[in-house]
């Protein structure tokens, strides 16, 4: 007897839909507190991630405040570590480094999300080169961030060694290149493997 | 507000009458019940975001499906590798060959070569075997209407060699 063919099975695909479909099927209560839930939502649109978000935004905000406490007592009591001016220019880059740090965290969160309501291959298309952009101007914008953050960070917190400015000058690049090295494994593991799948979805459907 | 909540409703109602299209979507992509509910979900946001852009250009089961394949092909999902989608419930395969076992084994068989495509020609094999027209397939997936001819005699090629092998 000859194997079936995909258009002897189309016959009884809405048979087997229809019945895995009884199994699945949610309640108009179940579906409706998936749908207020997913529009209560909306605002802050990865749920997944709320936990860490909420954290990382905790921590940038706090350390926000350190700083700004850091400096309020630098104010009062100017005799402690650096002078209030140079506090202050430290102070501004390291919110800036925190500001910085949490709108790539959102743009990176929404890359996967915000082309869903085209075709699939405007949708890849867009998605891949999104996030190779994305990951380009974040590597370049740590390249520079990174030595003055670390550099700002040493001179407003380790005010108790002194050490030399070549000395710290050289932490700073070893610091900054350990964090590109740490980032961009980071990168690799989590999302490198989904672009070259993407990237395969792609050319195939670029095959004529 | 008053707009807002009646936008709410009509969403309410189209889900429900079309939540067997995104069972379809979530079947073909994920390997088991919870990453079914979680996709599910996610399609269901991702379709309320984009509602109020939707002005019926297209057909409402296109503008669905167009989202709900995007959303399962370029999600995160936790496992980094292409995953298969969840073997076939048992009652529907016995329902589907309305109890003649020969039929019954070759449902399992086709059902376990579509498994093997790629995430691209699986979503070409639900969208032909729920009757889309070409025109509304390259309409999904931005195909050639005779690119998407072209590809289903491929699969169709496919599905026959993995079967014979298998």
């Amino acid at each position: 007897m000859d194997n079936m063919e995909l258009d002897d099975f189309k016959a009884h695909w809405n048979t087997i839909q229809q019945q895995e479909l009884k199994q699945q099927k949610h309640t108009s209560e179940t579906l409706n507190h998936i749908i207020m839930n997913a529009t209560n939502t909306l605002g802050q649109l990865h749920e997944k991630n709320v936990y860490w978000n909420k954290l990382g935004k905790a921590i940038c905000t706090a350390l926000i405040a350190v700083l700004l406490l850091s400096l309020v007592e630098r104010y009062f009591f100017p005799d402690k570590g650096v002078a209030f001016g140079e506090a202050t220019v430290y102070v501004v880059i390291m919110i800036i480094y925190a500001l910085v740090t949490i709108w790539f965290y959102n743009r990176q969160q929404n890359i996967f999300t915000i082309y869903r309501s085209e075709n699939l291959k405007e949708t890849l298309t867009k998605t891949i080169a999104e996030f190779k952009k994305f990951y380009m101007l974040m590597n370049l914008v740590y390249l520079f961030l990174f030595p003055v953050y670390y550099y700002a960070f040493i001179k407003l917190f380790i005010t108790y060694w002194a050490i030399p400015t070549n000395v710290v000058l050289i932490i700073c690049g070893v610091l900054t290149i350990a964090s590109l090295i740490g980032s961009h494994i980071y990168y690799k593991i989590k999302y490198f493997g989904r672009i070259a799948s993407l990237e395969a979805d792609l050319a195939e459907l670029n095959e004529e | 507000m008053h707009k807002q909540h009646f936008l709410k409703d009509q969403f309410l109602k189209l889900i429900a009458e079309n939540q067997g299209l995104i069972y379809k979507v979530c079947n073909m992509y994920c390997n088991n019940k919870l990453d079914k509910e979680d996709l599910f979900q996610d399609i269901v946001l991702q379709l309320w975001r984009s509602y109020p852009a939707f002005k019926g250009d297209s057909k409402v089961s296109t503008w669905m499906y167009r989202i709900a394949i995007n959303n399962a092909i370029t999600r995160l999902r936790k496992e980094t590798r292409r995953e298969k989608f969840a073997g076939l419930d048992e009652e529907a395969l016995r329902v589907a060959a309305a109890g003649n076992d020969n039929v019954d084994e070759d449902i399992a068989q086709m059902y376990e070569a579509i498994k093997k495509l790629s995430e691209v020609e699986r979503a070409l094999t639900m969208l032909y075997m729920d009757d889309c027209s070409y025109k509304e397939i390259a309409e999904i997936l931005g195909l050639s209407e005779s690119n998407v001819g072209f590809k289903l005699n491929r699969i169709k090629a496919k599905l026959r060699t993995l079967i014979n092998i298998g």
